[in-house]
């Protein structure tokens, strides 16, 4: 990467070439960079593990690989695309390049912090990488008991720990942006004229530091119990195999909102600017942020409708995920109406942002579905789950990270991408997304149940169409890396404001100086004062 | 969907239930996808960079958002409250004196063993008269398993240390699917096995055989 020859300053990644200065780094958006790259790397981890599933599915008959390569490989696939990719994705990459730029700031409150929490992450990684090549884990990345601390015969400590640690990472990270986004607003940077990307960030980082303790005890106690047998999950020592359910899902359904809330803040970012037109119902958008993350803490019983968990308590958890589907209602709505009476335009970053919509709204409606108790009695455990999920959190999160990952790539990298190249692959995604997962509904509404190594032979025509869209989605993702690579080098150099977008962060140089901003801009108007009219 | 008759046969008094509440589920969820999907098309090239369109607006959006806060609200409750209450059918079974059949269930690793009244004993195997209310008493001997009947909608987590009772009510003779829809480890998907559902007197008759 050269820099600009012509420019006055040395941009971020100019710094220091050595590896030694990226280790050390305190800039948080080298930090990003850091982030960028291990995420990456875990994401085709986890891909890898994918598509030894979608192989092994492709006959009816266990021929593949043997059940316990598939119980593994479902297990690493979970464990590693929930916390290795989609928790840090965006907030640990985009929020951490972002945040500071947007609210006018040099960096985070806690440049350390932020550093020991990549250290964390790694070091997570490592472990979990070294727990699979000692032999995996077999539990699922739920880990339920008595399965997990009495029964299975694989590395489930190490399991444990690797994301005990990389919890912590989360949490870290959480706490450094709640800080900055209350202290280091610039002047007339009120509230109410962020970003919504910054309000999504901003809840999705109380969620993380709220709800990650609970996981990293949970764990805590499935290694105690599963060295010592004392007895807080085994029902023959007056333990309960279900108080781990409830423990878990306490972290791990406002994790889910974790890993959503930060695309829908892209989602806003990403469609404001190519439609020309300022946020529909700002005030309502971030009130919904914020009602999401809250509600989100109530509603963790309705993964247990039929775990054996009491009628009422099911009954008052079903109440109360329906509460929380209003606020996600209310964004798909106001997302729509923001495109009413703009002028819109077509780059790679609003395709992944129109299909981000769509296939959130596919996957909310049908959490509808599996929220209403005496369907879920039915469809819970099976495919129609593995779909709803997947439409939320690859057809949501992982379009928006992608999308702003293009969005943002001129500001990180100075340069753009191909833009031909950038539209075929959004385009390949969303197509390979939905021939994958929807025949998935299907499945799961005919009764597959979910971590099935073998399934009778009359499902295997929508398994086979499955797999196939897999083909398709694996080539939608090998597509980014290779042209975004390529456009480190030879990309077009961007200038500071490409997409002449707002928001303080398109106000600087790209990519920015260490220090972000030579003077502290002041902030004189709404966020996205965008018009139709001046294109 | 026929080929399907091992898995949705309406096979049992609840499938009826859930089936009705799911058509009204998609079909609500189909015109919302639909009318969003076409709002956002229709925008996209109404609106699309250098149409000639007006673009004049005045963004008053408080009427509008509490429209669209209110209406899912109310929606929300109605299904809520249908969906629960069949969730209560479910869960609570009829007693004793309505009540035909119980029949006692063991999952373990890697595989169901079911005990009829009458202390005839099948593995991976449930037979059951037409048209009587079957009560299962289930529990686990290791870990947490979770019996599944696709064709009559029902299934229930079964835990060690603990009895679950649910029921069903078949209402159509065949064959049918039995799963174990709750991961249980290597072989979890070999703990499957076959719903018999026959004449009561056929069933009275398969009782005394051995």
């Amino acid at each position: 990467m050269s820099a600009n020859a012509a420019a006055e300053y040395t941009s971020y990644l100019d710094e220091g070439e050595t590896l030694k200065s990226w280790l050390t780094t305190l800039d948080h958006k080298r930090i990003a960079v850091l982030y960028l790259v291990s995420i990456t790397l875990f994401f085709f981890i986890g891909g890898i593990a994918a598509a030894v599933i979608r192989l092994e599915l492709v006959t009816a008959g266990g021929d593949f690989v043997t059940a316990e390569t598939y119980n593994k490989s479902f297990s690493l696939h979970g464990i590693v695309m929930v916390w290795f990719f989609l928790i840090p994705s965006i907030p640990a990459v985009l929020g951490n390049f972002l945040i500071p730029l947007m609210i006018g700031a040099r960096d985070l409150a806690f440049p350390r912090l932020n550093l020991a929490s990549w250290y964390l992450y790694t070091l997570g990684g490592i472990f979990t990488i070294g727990m699979v090549i000692a032999g995996g884990v077999d539990t699922g990345w739920t880990f339920y008991t008595p399965f997990s601390t009495m029964f299975s015969n694989t590395y489930v400590i190490a399991a444990v720990l690797g994301v005990f640690i990389v919890g912590f990472s989360s949490i870290f990270t959480g706490i450094n942006f709640i800080v900055t986004i209350h202290k280091m607003r610039a002047p007339g940077l009120t509230w109410f004229r962020l970003p919504m990307f910054v309000w999504a960030n901003y809840a999705t980082s109380v969620i993380m530091v709220l709800a990650t303790p609970v996981l990293a005890m949970t764990l805590t106690l499935v290694a105690v119990e599963r060295i010592f047998q004392i007895g807080i999950f085994d029902p023959a020592l007056g333990g309960d195999p279900l108080l781990f359910q409830h423990l878990f899902w306490f972290y791990s359904h406002p994790a889910v909102y974790i890993m959503v809330l930060p695309a829908m803040g892209v989602a806003s970012e990403l469609i404001a600017c190519f439609s020309r037109s300022p946020v529909f119902g700002y005030r309502f958008m971030a009130y919904s942020v914020m009602a999401i993350a809250i509600l989100g803490f109530l509603v963790w019983g309705h993964h247990m409708f039929v775990s054996g968990e009491s009628v009422y308590a099911g009954m008052m958890f079903s109440l109360f995920s329906f509460m929380v589907a209003i606020p996600s209602a209310i964004k798909v709505f106001n997302w729509t109406a923001t495109l009413y009476k703009g002028s819109i335009s077509f780059e790679a970053p609003m395709l992944y942002a129109l299909g981000f919509v769509f296939l959130f709204m596919i996957g909310g409606l049908t959490g509808i579905i599996v929220a209403a108790l005496a369907l879920d009695v039915h469809l819970t455990d099976t495919y129609f789950v593995i779909a709803h999920f997947h439409y939320i959190m690859v057809g949501g999160s992982v379009m928006a990270y992608l999308g702003g990952i293009h969005f943002w790539w001129p500001k990180m990298t100075g340069r753009m991408y191909p833009e031909m190249w950038g539209r075929i692959a959004a385009v390949l995604i969303f197509v390979g997304f939905n021939v994958t997962f929807f025949p998935q509904f299907l499945l799961g509404y005919l009764g597959m149940p979910r971590r099935y190594h073998e399934y009778p032979e009359e499902l295997e025509v929508l398994n086979v169409i499955s797999s196939g869209g897999a083909l398709i989605l694996a080539l939608g993702y090998l597509l980014p890396l290779l042209y975004l690579l390529w456009s480190l080098r030879y990309g077009r150099i961007a200038g500071s404001n490409p997409w002449e977008a707002k928001g303080l962060e398109w106000q600087t140089s790209s990519p920015p100086a260490k220090y972000n901003f030579r003077e502290t801009p002041i902030v004189t108007e709404e966020a996205y004062a965008y018009s139709p009219y001046k294109v | 969907m026929e080929r399907f008759g091992t898995f949705l046969g309406e096979a049992s008094s609840l499938s009826r239930h859930f089936d009705t509440l799911f058509l009204a589920l998609f079909i609500l969820c189909s015109l919302v996808t639909i009318i969003i999907t076409f709002l956002i098309v229709f925008f996209a090239i109404k609106y699309r960079r250098g149409a000639s369109t007006s673009r004049f607006i005045i963004r008053k959006s408080t009427a509008i958002e509490f429209a669209w806060t209110i209406i899912p609200f109310g929606l929300f409750l109605a299904i809520f409250v249908w969906a629960a209450y069949f969730y209560t059918e479910l869960l609570v079974p009829p007693d004793d004196a309505t009540v035909d059949l119980d029949i006692a269930i063991v999952g373990k690793q890697w595989m169901w063993k079911l005990q009829h009244p009458n202390g005839k004993r099948e593995i991976n195997k449930l037979h059951v008269p037409l048209g009587k209310n079957v009560r299962l008493t289930m529990i686990s001997q290791d870990v947490i398993h979770s019996f599944f009947i696709p064709a009559f909608r029902i299934k229930h987590d079964v835990l060690p240390g603990r009895y679950i009772t649910i029921w069903f009510r078949p209402i159509k003779l065949g064959k049918y699917h039995l799963f174990c829809a709750e991961y249980c480890g290597t072989d979890h998907s070999r703990m499957v096995g076959q719903v018999i559902v026959m004449e009561p007197s056929a069933y009275a008759q398969w009782l005394q055989q051995k």
